[in-house]
């Protein structure tokens, strides 16, 4: 999965139109319980990768989820 | 000896839990949200002095209003809220059902595989020559493990009870088993209080516990070599297959795993809108209801499966 597609994937998951790699998800309202999920269904579906929905909690940006999922800086 | 699932009732506890209900108590509670992505929008909640054995009374009632109890000659009942510790609540409901006193009775401790392994008990159990009339009932009140601030687990799970009759036929019609258990999951789902390991101490371990994508992660891991491994053992490939039945946890994931797993959308069956996750009766309920909408007619082939908490899953085909 390339970076921009793992960021297309996220914004319809947190529902917003745009977002910056860098920008506090702790911010957006709809990085809640099921945009854990969906982001720990992405890992596997797309990525092939386990990863604990403690951990996507975790994270404070794109740019956390994309280094927890192994994303490289590829288009 | 060959057997077969011929009757299934379930009922539902009148008071209900609506999402409406849900966004009044908890102001940011997202109803519209909760609808479309899980698909449920009311859950039957049990009244606060009822209980599963209750529940279970009540759809074995149902069950026996087209079946003469007297035929019963074992009483399977899958729960997680028994009456109490002890004595063991399918000895109550024997006798509250006034069933013959010549039957095996027990209790089995499993949750969103209940079904699954009780039909599996049962063909075990007419395949022996110990029975051939098995009554097996699911009955479930998680309501009542819930913290009355958590409105995450408030928004997925009900209570139900169902009632299903397995007995001996012409031919095999409850086919091979694929079964599964992991114990390292038993964290993840779990009332961690009030048992032998750690009483109740105000806590919230007293209350049920459920890490969502961790069982999300299980399922999706899971699942695939399960579904793989009952087809092999019943020597069918997926095309073959009417219909499949999971365990309706949420829709989000049966979607997950119906696309994971390659099944065309008008086979797989995802009915929870009004009822939840009601845990081991959510496979019966859908069978049910299926039928009764007509989507699943006698002679169809259907893959079940349940899985979940312990973790503990099951998979197994059904010639309906």
């Amino acid at each position: 999965m390339t970076k921009q597609e793992f960021m297309d994937e996220l914004k319809e998951i947190l529902e917003v139109d745009e977002l910056d790699e860098s920008q506090k998800l702790s911010e957006i309202d709809e990085f809640d319980s099921l945009a854990v999920m969906s982001i720990t269904a992405l890992a596997f579906s797309k990525c092939n990768k386990k990863v604990s929905g403690d951990k996507v909690k975790a994270a404070a940006t794109a740019c956390d989820l994309m280094a927890l999922l192994g994303i490289e800086e590829l288009s | 000896m060959p057997c077969r699932l011929t009757k299934i009732e379930y009922c539902l506890p009148e008071r209900m839990r609506t999402n409406r209900d849900l966004g009044n108590v908890f102001p940011d509670f997202k109803a519209e949200k909760i609808e479309k992505k899980i698909g449920i929008v009311s859950r039957h909640i049990a009244a606060d002095t009822e209980t599963a054995l209750d529940m279970a009374e009540k759809v074995c009632a149902r069950l026996f209003s087209h079946y003469d109890r007297q035929r019963i000659d074992y009483l399977l009942l899958c729960t997680q809220s028994p009456d109490y510790f002890l004595p063991t609540s399918a000895c109550i409901l024997q006798d509250r059902l006034q069933l013959s006193r010549n039957i095996g009775a027990l209790d089995f401790n499993l949750g969103c595989s209940g079904f699954v392994y009780g039909l599996s008990l049962a063909k075990g159990l007419i395949a022996a020559g110990i029975a051939e009339h098995v009554l097996l009932v699911t009955a479930e009140t998680y309501s009542k493990y819930l913290a009355p601030d958590d409105k995450g687990n408030m928004s997925l799970f009900g209570d139900a009870a169902a009632a299903a009759v397995i007995e001996t036929h012409d031919t095999e019609c409850i086919h091979s088993f694929s079964l599964g258990t992991d114990g390292r999951g038993f964290p993840n789902l779990i009332v961690a209080n009030g048992g032998s390991r750690s009483p109740k101490d105000g806590g919230a371990g007293d209350f049920l516990f459920m890490d969502g994508p961790e069982i999300f992660n299980f399922a999706l891991e899971a699942l695939p070599p399960l579904i793989n491994d009952v087809l092999r053992k019943n020597n069918l490939k997926k095309e073959e297959v009417d219909h499949f039945i999971f365990h309706q946890a949420n829709r989000y994931m049966l979607n997950s795993l119906q696309k994971l797993l390659e099944i065309p959308e008008e086979k797989f069956y995802i009915n929870l809108h009004d009822t939840g996750n009601t845990v081991s009766s959510t496979i019966p309920i859908a069978l049910k209801q299926a039928e009764a909408d007509g989507i699943i007619k006698p002679g169809d082939k259907v893959l079940l499966a349940g899985f979940g908490v312990g973790y503990s899953y099951g998979a197994t085909i059904i010639t309906f």
